[in-house]
């Protein structure tokens, strides 16, 4: 019997490979991190990522399909990744798993990664309770979504510029903390006093985000100040973003009667993101879906768990480059 | 029982050509059924099919690994290197060099120049000779193709810069090859690398790339 599904990612700087039954049992979950290559940079270098996905893809690969302990017989299909990332990222994913069904004799289907992300939440057990909201916060992403179903989604709001990871990528440099941002810059923000009038930009503007005018304000304040105090530059940025946040899903679950509020996403490993969503849920009498942090990053896992559900509702896209897929698509 | 295929993507349209027993059974560059515009993956597809084939027939994959167009090397090597890793078969890597350096000796019987085109100035040059590569440089295109043919009295020239090098030498023999870019053909040309050079998993092809610290290597 066939029963699992080979999930191949490469969108971005990590490649990973996962094997996932049809309930979502994950038999593996393997990542090559590109993290220490893209360092010196400060960011993701794209030609770059491009490279060692190459180097790393067959290894990985091997090493799922192994600690999964099956065999390519035992495969229903290879979902992999085909948009939006990057371009030179993305071809490498799809080009192998296209080799692979070829000589393997299995379908290979072109997977959108948001949908991943979206059912990220439901891996190794079932945790969301539909209707959801789910808000997706990463260096790549940062949306509101409403979900009837899995398979229902519709997009209620995302960044009219930067994504939320990226602000924090950016103060991060600013600070001089390093990269990636998002942890140092909140340990930073924990030391520190959110004493800074930083902007929380269009608030109260339905339930798009902005983080661009947040992160120049900082740019600013860092421009004129003399001796800033890095802890409380840190602890205020991260007031700000988590004030943006966490109104915007108080206000869709004010207009959206749901469940669960789901949050996924490099950034949902934010300690005040989590303490203050659970805060929020609480109160509004909403279960907080906070699916383990090796979901919520980019993966494989999710990828292939998205994969059943383009094979339950019939959707085979190619596994070609689709850089512009928006939530509802497949 | 030997079925090969050989896979061009250092330019579009992408060259697949399937070797059964030796014998060119199918070529994706003068086979009419091809939409040459498809991706790798749909023109090696359309290979099989049309040749009557089974991709787990296959008994070794022949790719470039450039230099030449960085994403579309990349795709053609990933591809190649999963199909050959799904199927437990050899893959043979060639380069720009060989496959412009074999058709260019094959016509003029001198030492063969060929460059592809990079940025800033530079470009991948490489000096092939009698069945191999002699020499590969990345650099300024004007020192870099000074210093490589000093000891050449005649030779030809292939792919992207063959005019820009043909005036650089007045007083010297410089054939034109007439030749841009490489061909999957030419694999077959080279029988010995063909026959010798092949990869198993755990091993397998890498692009080409500037930082590539030269070709022999692999
Ligand atoms: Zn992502």
């Amino acid at each position: 019997m066939k029963k699992y599904i080979l999930g191949i990612e490469s969108s971005c700087d990590d490649t990973a490979v996962a094997v996932v039954t049809e309930a979502g049992e994950v038999k593996s979950s393997v990542i090559a991190s590109q993290t220490d290559l893209h360092a010196q940079f400060g960011g993701v270098f794209p030609e770059f990522a491009g490279r060692a996905h190459v180097a790393a893809i067959l290894p990985t690969i091997e090493r799922a399909m192994q600690e999964a302990g099956i065999t390519p017989a035992d495969l229903e299909a290879i979902g992999v990744t085909r948009g939006p990332g990057l371009i030179g990222s993305l071809l490498v994913g799809l080009s192998t798993a296209s080799g692979l069904g070829l000589g393997w004799g299995v379908p290979v289907i072109g997977v959108n990664h948001l949908r991943g992300h979206l059912r990220s939440a439901d891996l190794e057990e079932t945790r969301v309770s539909y209707p959801a909201i789910i808000l997706l916060v990463s260096g790549g992403h940062t949306f509101l979504a409403h979900m009837d179903s899995p398979a229902e989604i519709q997009l209620l709001g995302s960044t009219r510029d930067d994504s939320v990871g990226e602000a924090y990528d950016k103060v991060g440099r600013m600070l001089d903390l390093g990269y990636p941002g998002g942890p140092v810059v909140d340990r930073t923000a924990k030391l520190g006093q959110a004493n800074i009038p930083f902007p929380r930009p269009m608030l109260h503007k339905g339930l798009e985000f902005s983080f661009s005018g947040l992160k120049s304000a900082v740019a600013r304040y860092l421009d004129a100040t003399e001796n800033p105090v890095v802890e409380d530059v840190a602890a205020s940025f991260v007031e700000a973003a988590m004030d943006i946040l966490l109104t915007k899903c108080r206000k869709a679950l004010q207009q959206y009667p749901v469940r669960s509020l789901v949050v996924v996403g490099g950034v949902a490993a934010s300690p005040q993101l989590r303490a203050q969503a659970g805060e929020l849920c609480d109160e509004m009498g909403v279960t907080l879906c906070l699916p383990p942090l090796r979901w919520s990053t980019d993966n494989a896992a999710m990828i292939a768990l998205a994969t059943w559900d383009y094979l339950h509702l019939d959707k085979a896209p190619e596994p070609l480059p689709a850089l512009q897929l928006a939530i509802g698509d497949f | 029982m030997s079925l090969i295929l050989c896979i061009e993507t250092s330019v579009t349209p992408y060259g697949v050509v399937l070797v059964s027993e030796g014998e060119v059974v199918f070529n994706s560059l003068t086979a009419a059924v091809v939409n040459q515009d498809k991706d790798v993956a749909t023109i090696v597809h359309a290979a099989f099919q049309a040749a009557g084939q089974k991709p787990g027939a296959l008994t070794k994959i022949a790719i470039n690994r450039g230099p030449g167009g960085t994403s579309s090397i990349r795709t053609g090597v990933a591809f190649a290197n999963s199909l050959a890793y799904s199927l437990r078969i050899p893959v043979v890597g060639f380069n720009t060099f060989e496959l412009l350096g074999i058709a260019g000796w094959q016509q003029f019987h001198c030492p063969v120049i060929s460059t592809v085109k990079s940025i800033k100035g530079n470009a991948y040059v490489g000096l092939f000779a009698a069945g191999e590569i002699a020499a590969t440089q990345y650099g300024p295109l004007a020192a870099v193709v000074q210093e490589m043919t000093a000891n050449l009295p005649e030779f030809a020239v292939a792919g992207a810069h063959r005019e820009a090098i043909q005036n650089m030498f007045p007083g010297r023999t410089v054939h034109d090859t007439g030749q841009k870019f490489g061909l999957a053909t030419a694999m077959l040309d080279l029988p010995d690398l063909l026959a010798t050079r092949g990869l198993l998993y755990p091993a397998f092809i890498r692009p080409i790339t500037e930082e590539s610290s030269l070709f022999f290597a692999e």
